[in-house]
């Protein structure tokens, strides 16, 4: 079934707001799948604690997919948010399993091997990347995170950060690079 | 040299970001990776790609939530106490029965345009209508349905005349006689109507204490009256400023406008003490989107740093001109109506909200 065109439109402008960089969308879309996600994850052996995580991870892939511009319409927003905080509270859960082996959920299934991107994201080193970057200025922090993790071009990262065009924005991106290497040498000897 | 360059591709800055990010073309992969199971030294540089890419993806995610976290003002889910909702029905239940009984819904102000719509008519018929036996006569003075609410027939014999027949009600009632009149507004100035003033000393000797009333909003449920629209009275107080526009982030963005207080003075320097907003059916949740039937018309009234906020949440919003020359009206000791260009809402307001209102209403006097 189609979803109707009023949440398509509202979701659409929704989007729009996430495109642009407004973080006030994700506030609106947390404040209105609070209720629906606390109940799911609190009624799957969950804690409030546990159903906030799950709702602002939902929303940070959100970001991401719409940032990026992988993200396509193929169900209300509300929709792909509980999708996904499913999957991810599944997976939560099998992590848990995993670590304290009890007989709780059976009803979770997962296949108990973690991702190529989640064995990256446990290893050791993404703890200290995590942590020279906290040493680093805050305009590099910002210029990596934006190349790395939201996958902007030159272009729109020079235009988000005033740099005169993208070839000033891409030297400047050497030189942050360089700066965390460095502040990761440090953090490593 | 293909097979130089091949060895040592991951020292090309730009393709190695471009591998690790997913950028590169299936072609292009294809002829990385082979070499990539051969090159050890390239396959450390990818990892350290990796790990690096990885360690900003976290970062960035960490440094959203936390902006995120900024943002909401983060409430424990609270759970429901059936104990509560079971007092909040039987509150609810006795309070319907009060009002049943006292037929308050809406105020004599109301019935008596209900009069004079009926008197105009039945000017205008033939004498013999009007000399109906009691019992027809009784059923052709029923209010149309007009607010929601029935209002009783007319006692009195059928060559009494309007004036007459209400005097009867009061004086059945043991209440003064009600003046004939078709002004349905009074101004503070003037002589309140009996049965308001009746109402307005009830509260008092009732109603709880105003300093322990510490509801910051409630719920109404506003009626389509249809009446011929209001003219403009004395007592009309127009709302100076309102949400412009209806989509929720609109409303939100106009949320923190409304809050300033300088947001309240009216054009003519005075000020008034309620707001009127409007939001659409969809903003409402699934079940209170389930009430919003017939003509019944959810609205939220708020207590905003000493001002009231009526949201109206509407099938059509109206057009930024009609909500700007909106007013608020209160008719009785206990009802408000909206004017919305041709269209009067009205409202029974719960009885510690009706006091709050008033009050708020005579701030612009």
């Amino acid at each position: 079934m189609k979803p109707s065109l009023f949440f398509l439109h509202r979701d659409a402008r929704l989007v729009d707001l996430i495109r642009k960089g407004d973080e006030e969308a994700l506030a609106i879309l947390f404040e209105e799948n609070r209720r629906p996600i606390y109940s799911y994850v609190i009624r799957n052996s969950g804690t409030v604690d546990d159903a906030e995580d799950m709702l602002q991870e939902s929303l940070v892939i959100l970001w991401e997919r719409v940032r990026s511009g992988r993200f396509e319409y193929a169900a209300k927003l509300s929709t792909f948010i509980f999708a996904t905080v499913k999957n991810l509270w599944s997976r939560r859960l099998a992590k848990r399993r995993r670590e304290y082996p009890t007989e709780l959920d059976p009803e979770v299934h997962s296949d108990g091997n973690p991702s190529a991107l989640e064995s990256i994201i446990d290893s050791e080193n993404v703890e200290l990347v995590r942590k020279a970057l906290r040493k680093i200025g805050e305009q590099c922090r910002k210029l990596l995170t934006l190349y790395y993790w939201e996958e902007l071009s030159m272009e729109e990262i020079a235009a988000s950060l005033g740099f005169a065009n993208a070839a000033t924005a891409k030297a400047k991106k050497y030189q942050c690079k360089e700066a965390l290497k460095k502040a990761l040498q440090q953090l490593g000897s | 040299m293909p097979a130089q360059h091949n060895l040592h591709w991951t020292s090309d800055e730009d393709l190695l970001e471009r591998y690790v990010l997913g950028q590169v073309d299936v072609s292009e992969r294809s002829w990385l990776e082979a070499h990539l199971h051969e090159c050890v030294q390239c396959q450390q540089a990818v990892r350290a790609e990796q790990e690096l890419a990885a360690g900003i993806r976290e970062a960035g995610r960490e440094m959203l939530k936390a902006r995120l976290k900024e943002r909401i003002a983060v409430q424990p889910l609270r759970r429901i106490n059936w104990y509560q909702v079971a007092a909040a029905a039987a509150t609810i239940v006795i309070l319907v029965t009060v009002g049943i009984h006292n037929r308050w819904f809406f105020s004599d102000e109301v019935k008596h345009e209900v009069f004079t719509e009926q008197e105009q008519k039945e000017a205008a018929a033939p004498a013999d209508k009007i000399e109906a036996p009691q019992e027809d006569r009784a059923a052709q003075t029923q209010p149309h349905g007009a607010v929601g609410e029935p209002v009783p027939a007319i006692g009195g014999t059928a060559t009494t005349s309007k004036s007459e027949g209400r005097r009867d009600i009061a004086e059945e009632k043991g209440r003064e006689p009600i003046p004939v009149t078709t002004e349905k507004r009074f101004d503070a100035g003037d002589q309140e109507p009996q049965l308001a003033a009746d109402a307005r000393r009830k509260r008092e000797t009732a109603a709880p204490d105003r300093s322990a009333f510490d509801e910051v909003e409630t719920w109404v449920e506003g009626r389509m009256i249809s009446l011929r629209p209001a003219e403009p009275a004395a007592d009309k107080f127009v709302v100076p400023q309102v949400a412009r526009g209806y989509e929720r982030l609109q409303a939100r963005k106009e949320d923190r406008k409304l809050s300033k207080p300088e947001a309240l003075i009216q054009a003519d320097g005075s000020t008034a003490g309620i707001i009127l907003e409007q939001k659409e059916i969809g903003d409402l949740s699934p079940a209170q989107q389930q009430r919003q039937k017939g003509d019944a018309i959810q609205t939220l009234i708020q207590r905003k740093r000493g001002t009231l906020v009526m949201t109206l949440y509407l099938d059509r919003p109206v057009s930024d001109s009609v909500l700007q020359a909106a007013s608020v009206e209160s008719v009785g000791a206990d009802s408000v109506v909206v004017q919305l260009g041709s269209q009067l809402i009205g409202y029974k307001l719960p009885p510690a909200w009706s006091e709050v209102f008033i009050r708020q209403a005579k701030v612009k006097r």
